[in-house]
């Protein structure tokens, strides 16, 4: 089976300073020579520490950052070298679930309004179906029809990003890219979110590339793991491999980092120093 | 990291602390909290948020206040502080710091005591510092505001012993740079060398290390458990995040709609849950320890405060709510005092835990 993503030597430099031109006069790499697949169905998780590179590995698959170096090819086309409007066509195989859901839905729009956005866009249905999809939409996540002309503010962060999801859903994409779509939310409401996603991901084979900082949940809920530290990929295998074996001295230090969720372990645990930040 | 100390520095620091906080042993109580309740004045009407809440804080230990956002952690963590005041807000109960009131007392006197007797840090280091002054010059502050007879340059030298204290290296240098030049770890080594420059008995530490990586926030927790053993602090720990309160506390309260709903020592709380709630939080947060393939949710959300259910106020949440029972009349706080539980099926229910 082709994988549906395939990422090769992803590289992105920002400008840090300019000189008296307004050239840029000193760079640095947010993304140095990133590369992995992702296939069908699968979930491959992107760890790391903040400033790691993350986000922007995920923002350059759906060509919202433009890499300086490196090929995307989503669904077996390279995304670079299309135009911007074959690119946007894209966007309803592949969509985003963003971290905080109080900030990338309109508060200006009733929410049955924000999930039929997509549909306007990407499909030819009319009014009269787009509001039976958004409406199925909605049940799917585990909103009740009567919310559908209510404003954002009017729900708690676990519903938002429910109803994000269902946004992102909306267009019946083969990818989504998750960033940190739980790590605003409360342990019981991240369980809710988080197992929708799994059901989803069974229901219709969806591909997700899942960014978080939070290992516990990524070794529940992740197939592959890619681990990047200042740009560059630490190490890459599937949750096993890196879970149970891991080879690189800072992935052992992450693992050793994570809380142990038992007191009496407490004592018998050694921490690898991790270097200072 | 925290290795890195200057040992003789240190040890002059440390024992001053051991002598202000000398007439309280170890192991004795420092902060006694006795139904404490706060009421909001909200759209709604008056709404409380923190129902009765007693808990008991000795010295050297650590008490985990954990529950959802909209639990009342926060709101109980401000109201032992003094720092809910205004027409708009009523906090009644009782509130004793080393045996002194604290509820009723002049804003001056707690002004006194705040910063000195007890301290606190936050969840964003970077928001409680002020961006335009030096991280010394703003414990150097803290020092002179309650040791009114310090001088400008003792009141540095102690900021720059504090530094040192909390582990950032050339603290001498470091001590001249703007909060904007320290990293997150970084800046919440500074609070709480801030917190801890006039030697509290009591610090609450109010989801210290939610915004930090995991790396750094192992080294912060370790840091502060170094302290707090070698200071004797009493430490409030608010946190929702039970992989840290493990780490961390000696004891638990959970919280739920501003009440107590389980309060034990932190083996009893993850190997022997007595509340369903605890027992929920317990299954959904991941372990990395364990392989699952799936996680509890627990369904539903926390109700606003103007909006609790009547009996339980977990009821409609609970998966073993019975009907009759559970939904009305007071549910107390029973058990014995070293395992309190607030649930009328605590002796039938056989509720699952951590598993070693």
């Amino acid at each position: 089976m082709s994988p549906i993503l395939e990422v090769e030597g992803l590289t992105k430099s920002f400008v840090k300073k300019r000189n008296i031109f307004g050239l840029p006069a000193e760079r640095t790499h947010a993304v140095k020579d990133v590369s992995f697949t992702l296939e069908k169905g699968r979930t491959r998780a992107i760890v790391g520490e903040s400033g790691a590179g993350k986000s922007t590995v995920g923002r350059m698959v759906l060509r919202l950052a433009v890499p300086d170096q490196g090929s995307v090819s989503l669904f077996g086309d390279n995304i670079l070298d299309m135009s911007a409007s074959q690119a946007r066509k894209l966007r309803h195989r592949a969509t985003m679930i963003f971290q905080d859901p109080f900030n990338s839905l309109d508060p200006r729009m009733l929410i049955g309004e924000s999930v039929a956005e997509p549909l306007v866009l990407h499909t030819s249905l009319n009014r009269g179906e787009r509001g039976q999809k958004v409406a199925e939409l909605l049940e799917r996540v585990g909103l009740r029809k009567d919310q559908i002309e209510k404003y954002p503010h009017e729900f708690s962060g676990g519903q938002l990003q429910r109803i994000a999801i269902a946004r992102a859903l909306a267009t019946e994409p083969e990818l989504i890219v998750c960033d940190e779509p739980v790590a605003a939310l409360d342990v019981s409401i991240q369980a809710q979110v988080l197992n929708l996603l799994q059901d989803l991901q069974s229901e219709r084979q969806i591909s997700y590339l899942f960014i978080s900082h939070d290992l516990a949940l990524v070794k529940m809920f992740a197939h592959d793991v890619t681990v990047m530290r200042r740009g560059e990929i630490v190490e890459s295998g599937t949750t096993e491999q890196i879970f149970d074996d891991p080879q690189e001295t800072y992935t052992k230090e992450l693992l050793s980092a994570i809380p142990v969720m038992s007191p009496r372990r407490r004592a018998s645990r050694k921490t690898v120093a991790a270097p200072s930040a | 990291m925290v290795e890195h100390t200057n040992e003789a520095g240190n040890t002059a620091l440390l024992d001053a602390a051991e002598e202000a906080a000398e007439h309280i042993g170890l192991g004795e109580t420092v902060l006694e909290v006795r139904d404490l309740c706060v009421d909001f004045n909200t759209p709604h009407g008056w709404s409380r948020v923190v129902d009765n809440v007693n808990l008991t804080l000795n010295r050297g230990e650590t008490l985990g206040l954990v529950g959802e956002s909209g639990s009342g952690k926060t709101v109980t963590s401000l109201a032992v502080m003094g720092l809910l005041t205004g027409p708009r807000v009523k906090v009644t109960g009782s509130v004793k710091l080393a045996g002194q009131e604290l509820i009723g007392l002049p804003a001056r006197e707690m002004n006194r005591l705040r910063g000195r007797s007890i301290g606190m840090i936050f969840q964003e280091p970077r928001r409680c510092l002020n961006p335009a002054f030096t991280v010394g010059d703003q414990i150097a502050e803290v020092v002179r505001r309650h040791r009114t007879d310090t001088t400008r340059k003792d009141a540095w030298a102690r900021a720059v012993e504090m530094l040192d204290l909390v582990g950032i290296p050339e603290p001498d240098k470091r001590a001249h740079d703007y909060p904007h030049q320290f990293s997150g770890g970084m800046c919440q080594r500074v609070m709480l060398a801030m917190a801890l420059a006039c030697e509290p008995v009591v610090l609450i530490a109010d989801e210290p290390t939610t915004a930090l990586d995991v790396t750094v926030q192992a080294q912060v927790l370790t840091l502060l458990t170094e302290l707090q053993g070698r200071m004797g602090l009493g430490v409030l720990f608010i946190t929702h995040d039970l992989g840290v309160v493990a780490e961390t506390c000696d004891r638990v309260a959970v919280l739920y709609g501003g009440q107590v709903m389980e309060m034990t020592d932190a083996e009893g709380l993850f190997y022997d849950p007595q509340h369903p709630y605890t027992e929920g939080l317990l299954a959904s947060t991941p372990d990395a320890q364990v392989r699952a393939e799936r996680l509890h949710a627990i369904p539903g959300t926390v109700p606003p405060p103007w909006n609790w259910p009547s009996g339980c106020r977990f009821n409609p949440r609970c998966t073993y709510a019975q009907a009759g029972r559970c939904d009305q009349g007071a549910i107390v706080l029973g058990g014995p005092a070293d395992h309190l539980v607030r649930c009328v099926r605590a002796d039938e229910l056989r509720l699952e835990g951590i598993t070693e």
